[in-house]
């Protein structure tokens, strides 16, 4: 040895070399990201479109429950006191409670009648008061101040056509309209506001207060007063906990897909990751470069989500505030939850990106350099945990679909099979390349490939899996959940389908014991509403049994229930096949059997075991005298279909052997097109007038509808991933190509070689995600199967099985033509 | 004293068969302030030597000895210190980092080791500077034509106190005049006390070593001197 100074130890102690290092990694990376931005794009936009998706979700949920029965009702207050209007000393009780309990907040009212069935409500009140301030806000114009002044909401305005600045004649006063105001917590509440002591004669006198309940039992209230406590908060999960742990599931798949995506960063990065391990990064900084690109693309699509969400909810809050009653205000969302999806982000795409991190670092550096994607463990070594995993998987669904479906039983089972697949997964390649080792030449390159880049491929093909599984899930779930004829589900009414109520409680299968109207007067009234909005009306009558008891001024009626120990189950409303009815319907009476008790277009009821047909509906005097057991079904296809229409109806026979009579309770409002506003606007009036009340189409989709946006989302998702790392897949290989275009191949090969790797992953993608899906459904519907599974979804399962490869394969080929251009830079690397 | 010992070292890859034996039974030790050459036939085992006295990557039996040290013995961390702090290496074909500007290639190593970014970049600098490539300090390495790109990565890797530099043909891509010019830098390195071993065809450059190996089918099949001048000092 020649140069002997004073110099460090050649071997020394490990170490990281600290911050410096760290800062430059660091900076390296974040130039990577800048480089490789055409594969971080799906990660990213899927990342923000979750946290996007996550605080709209989350505002939504927030915002959306109703209000009317809490802060609607009480302001701020916590304890409603409600002294008679006739209480002789009014003002004295108001000074007790005053006394004892401080601050409070007076509300006089006083209904006036106004010749409809709603009433409206002469409300005088502070509106700068203690407690329901929350209560009232100002639209237009300005609060009443003195004697004859008056205040109105929208609904009053419209209901007595009245004006800002006009006069009012109501309850024998002439007011002066000065403002128009609203509850904005419950913008249904219809009242008119005076200003505080301009009710003379009040019919009823609110206390709003603050206090303990024992505080307020304290107080010697006068005769006729009576507490009401504002509710507690809802037990149970709040909304802002469901949103969030729907985020969490949602960012699990997104981590999954971006596992993909930086694996293939990964792999580009190989040789250049060598080369840092060469020069003496120890296995922490080469994990840091991967690592540090997953921050980075977590914060990006963070504040992304976040500007995106917020936005989106700007424009969600009209619609939002129309459909809940309430005024919705853009700053009150859950702020915490905001940061928590973005937080969810960051932690997601930084973890996404570990596992590649982790693999890289562990390739040897020789084998690194040579671009060369490292040794792969024998993929049977796969197979035993993921057949161990699917087993358990399959157990625990079959215990949560054995009881009463413990969410988190169900949850795990999804997993163990979700999980057990993708261990499967590396398998099925290697399978697929070993069946096509005697196809032709671009196949079988392609799929050689696919198996020699397992560790990329693996995780293509794990993403593409989960997005068809979970969209196979929902097609096949929907399917068995929308066939169950007991508990029908599905959209309530045709578009051009309205159902009018005699009366509130005939919705709920009741029939009220007194009524104002008559029954001709409502028949008159429901013909010139049909008249007028040129509509087919059909009457729906009930079938009561003379000794129904009553509960409340409601009986109940005959019903139709499956019973399992003793749960029933109702098959919800019955109606009675009437003549008129059934000839709506085109069905000729004499299609009835003689002996049957029931008619329905539910296929399934025919074979619902242990059936009661209930005379008395739930209001039996004793178990014994009122079942009806096993009644005969009869299936009418003829019949409709949806929730709300008779689709269940009792036959003339079981309406003699039960001794019921018919009772009209509701009609059904048919037009030729779809209904306008103006024609629903109208039946509500009509429903007003008789102190009934309409239904209209709702929102719920018809099962078809559901099934195909699951596919539909699933297959584009798939899409998106194999968009991702296809083009990949076959650029790293690119060398192949050039030699392959130098011994003679032509450019179809080349396409054939994307489009038969993009069509492969695909379809093995599609196979394992219907397949878990399948075991799954398995699993959960065990017992039932016969009733659940049999009915295959099988256009989705063909766009899914067939649609979706044969569009990556086609993509793959068109594609192809452009790929020489991304390969010439790849040398460098 | 030798710096890089490697005691009967034999490396293969696969096994049974088809297995290759790239190495064979070689032992071999560089001494500081000496050039060694290495030279033999395509496959026979020359750039596998590099890269296990390099510590990138592990003999299949035998044992290497840094500075006394024995590498298999080392933590990866510790080997990975080792590289970056003592160990230069160059690649047959330059591998800069893209991404990286000339002179943020050369102070990595440096800033890996914690050197503050300052410091090692005034020390990269001067690494250039000596290469006469500082010019070209601020450029990525696809702006870079083949000899600049070799400069660079030598400069890389005598950059701070390196003990041991090994190239791997290091002009192979070089005309004869850059060839004679990259020599003269290694040569200078080895004046300084650095081990130098270097992989090469060329028995012209091998005659700047102060020794040679040849190798065979992964056998040290003797030292030759070459042509011209004879070795001063012996390598084995
Ligand atoms: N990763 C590997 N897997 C299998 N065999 C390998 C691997 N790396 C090298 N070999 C084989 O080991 C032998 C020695 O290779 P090495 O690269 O050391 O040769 P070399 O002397 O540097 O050749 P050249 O002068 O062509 O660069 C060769 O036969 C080579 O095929
Ligand atoms: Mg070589």
């Amino acid at each position: 040895m020649s140069a002997a100074q004073a110099r460090r130890p050649v071997a020394g102690e490990a170490g990281g070399g600290g911050m410096a290092a760290r800062r430059a990694i660091i900076g390296w990376a974040v130039r990577l990201v800048r480089r490789d931005q055409r594969q971080q794009l799906l990660a990213l936009i899927l990342l923000t479109v979750a946290v996007g998706a996550t605080v709209v979700g989350a505002a939504v949920a927030v915002n959306t429950p109703s209000k009317a029965a809490t802060t609607g009702t009480f302001g701020t207050a916590n304890h409603i006191i409600s002294l008679p209007g006739d209480d002789p000393s009014l003002s004295a009780d108001l000074a007790a409670i005053k006394h004892r309990l401080g601050t409070i907040d007076v509300i006089e009212i006083r209904k006036i009648a106004t010749g409809s069935a709603q009433p409206v409500v002469l409300q005088a009140e502070d509106p700068h008061g203690a407690y329901g301030r929350p209560m009232l806000a100002l639209v237009a114009g300005r609060y009443p101040t003195g004697p004859d002044q008056v205040a109105v909401t929208g609904q009053v305005a419209t209901l007595f056509d009245l004006h800002l600045g006009g006069a009012w004649r109501a309850s024998g006063r002439s007011l002066r309209v000065v403002g128009r105001v609203e509850n904005p917590q419950n913008l249904e509440d219809a009242f008119a506001l005076v200003a505080p002591g301009q009710i003379i004669s009040p019919s009823q006198v609110l206390v709003l207060v603050r206090a303990t309940r024992s505080a307020i039992d304290a107080i010697d209230l006068p005769a006729g007063a009576a507490v009401a406590s504002a509710p507690s908060p809802a037990g149970g999960l709040s909304p802002t906990a469901i949103v969030l742990a729907l985020a969490t599931f949602g960012m699990l798949f997104i981590g999954l897909v971006a596992v993909a995506g930086f694996m293939v960063i990964a792999q580009r990065r190989l040789r250049a990751l060598g080369m840092l391990a060469a020069f003496g990064a120890t296995d922490r900084h080469l994990r840091l470069v991967m690592i540090a690109d997953g921050v980075v693309v977590g914060v990006v699509a963070a504040l992304a989500g976040t500007g995106v969400g917020l936005a989106a909810w700007a424009f969600v809050v009209p619609v939002l505030q129309r459909s809940s009653g309430h005024r919705v205000v853009w700053s009150d969302l859950p702020w915490g939850l905001v940061l928590a999806a973005a937080v969810l982000a960051v932690v997601t795409a930084a973890a996404a990106a570990w596992w590649p991190a982790r693999t890289v670092a562990r390739i040897p550096i020789i084998a690194a350099l040579s671009g060369h994607p490292g040794y792969h463990r024998p993929t049977r070594r796969f197979a035993v945990p993921g057949i161990l995993l699917l087993t358990a998987g399959l157990g625990f669904l079959a215990l949560a679909g054995a009881g009463n479906g413990s969410p988190p039983l169900l949850v795990v089972g999804i997993l163990g099979i979700t999980s057990g697949t993708m261990f499967l997964a590396p398998l099925a390649i290697t399978g697929a390349a070993a069946l096509c080792s005697r196809a032709p030449l671009a196949t079988r390159l392609a799929l050689r490939d696919l198996a020699r880049y397992r560790s990329r491929s693996g995780a293509a093909l794990a993403a593409i899996f989960v997005a068809i599984e979970i969209a196979a899930i929902v097609a096949i779930g929907f399917t068995a959940r929308y066939s169950n004829p007991v508990d029908l589900t599905g959209p309530n009414l045709a578009a051009n389908e309205l159902v009018l109520y005699n009366a509130p409680a005939n919705r709920d299968g009741g029939v009220p014991d007194t009524t104002s109207i008559t029954g001709q007067d409502i028949q008159r009234a429901v013909r010139s509403l049909g008249a007028s909005i040129h509509a087919a009306v059909v009457p729906l009558d009930l079938a009561v049994a003379p000794a129904a008891p009553s509960f409340g001024g409601v009986k109940q009626t005959a019903g139709l229930y499956q019973v399992t120990g003793n749960r029933y189950e109702s098959a919800g409303q019955v109606y009675v096949a009437t003549p008129q009815l059934l000839a709506h319907y085109g069905i000729n009476p004499r299609e009835i059997g003689a002996t049957a008790d029931v008619i329905t277009s539910r296929a399934g009821l025919g074979t619902v075991s242990n059936l009661q047909l209930d005379p008395y509906g739930e209001g039996c005097p004793t178990a014994a005298d009122c079942a009806f057991a096993a009644p005969k079904v009869q299936v009418l296809n003829r019949l409709p279909g949806f929730v709300d229409e008779p689709n269940l109806l009792i036959t003339e026979h079981a309406m003699q052997a039960l001794h019921l009579h018919a009772v009209p309770a509701a009609w059904l409002i048919k037009t030729r097109r779809a209904l306008t506003p103006a024609q629903i606007n109208a039946a509500r009036q009509t429903a007003i007038t008789l102190g009934g009340i309409i239904d209209t189409r709702g929102s719920t989709p018809t099962l078809s509808q559901l099934r195909n946006e699951a596919a539909a989302a699933g297959i584009l998702l798939a899409l998106g991933v194999l968009a991702m790392t296809v083009g990949l897949i076959r650029s790293e290989t690119a060398g192949d190509l050039r030699t392959l275009t130098a011994t003679g191949a032509t450019t179809t090969t080349r396409r054939t070689l994307t489009g038969v790797t993009a069509g492969a992953l695909a379809l093995l993608g599609a196979l394992l995600g219907t397949g878990a899906a399948y075991l799954v459904a398995i699993g959960w519907f065990h017992k039932t199967l016969s009733t659940t599974i049999d009915q295959v979804p099988v256009t989705d399962l063909l766009l899914i099985l067939v649609g979706l490869p044969a569009v990556a394969f086609a993509g793959g080929y068109l594609l192809a033509g452009r790929e020489p251009a991304t390969v010439s830079h790849q040398p460098l690397e | 004293m030798s710096l890089v010992e490697l005691r009967h070292v034999s490396k293969s890859y696969g096994e049974g068969a088809g297995a290759v034996h790239a190495l064979r039974d070689v032992s071999v030790s560089f001494d500081a302030g000496a050039l060694v050459a290495i030279m033999g036939p395509s496959g026979s085992g020359k750039s596998t030597l590099l890269t296990i006295a390099g510590s990138l990557e592990e003999p299949t039996s035998g044992e290497v000895l840094v500075d006394g040290v024995c590498v298999s013995e080392m933590s990866r961390d510790a080997k990975a210190r080792l590289r970056r702090r003592s160990i230069g290496y160059v690649f047959q074909d330059y591998n800069l980092l893209p991404g990286l500007t000339a002179v943020e290639n050369v102070a990595l190593p440096l800033e890996l080791d914690g050197v503050p970014r300052k410091r090692a970049r005034s020390a990269a600098m001067e690494a250039l500077e000596a290469l006469g490539v500082s010019g070209r300090a601020a450029c990525f390495p696809d702006e870079l034509s083949g000899g600049e790109r070799q400069r660079v990565s030598i400069a890389r890797a005598v950059v701070g106190d390196r003990r041991v530099l090994l190239t791997d043909e290091p002009t192979g891509a070089l005309d004869s005049a850059n060839g004679e010019a990259v020599m003269g830098l290694i040569r200078g390195a080895c004046r300084r006390g650095v081990a130098g071993v270097m992989v090469t065809h060329d028995r012209q450059l091998a005659s700047w070593a102060d020794d040679v190996v040849l190798l065979r089918d992964g056998r040290i099949v003797g030292p030759t001197p070459p042509d011209a001048p004879p070795a001063p000092e012996r390598a084995r």
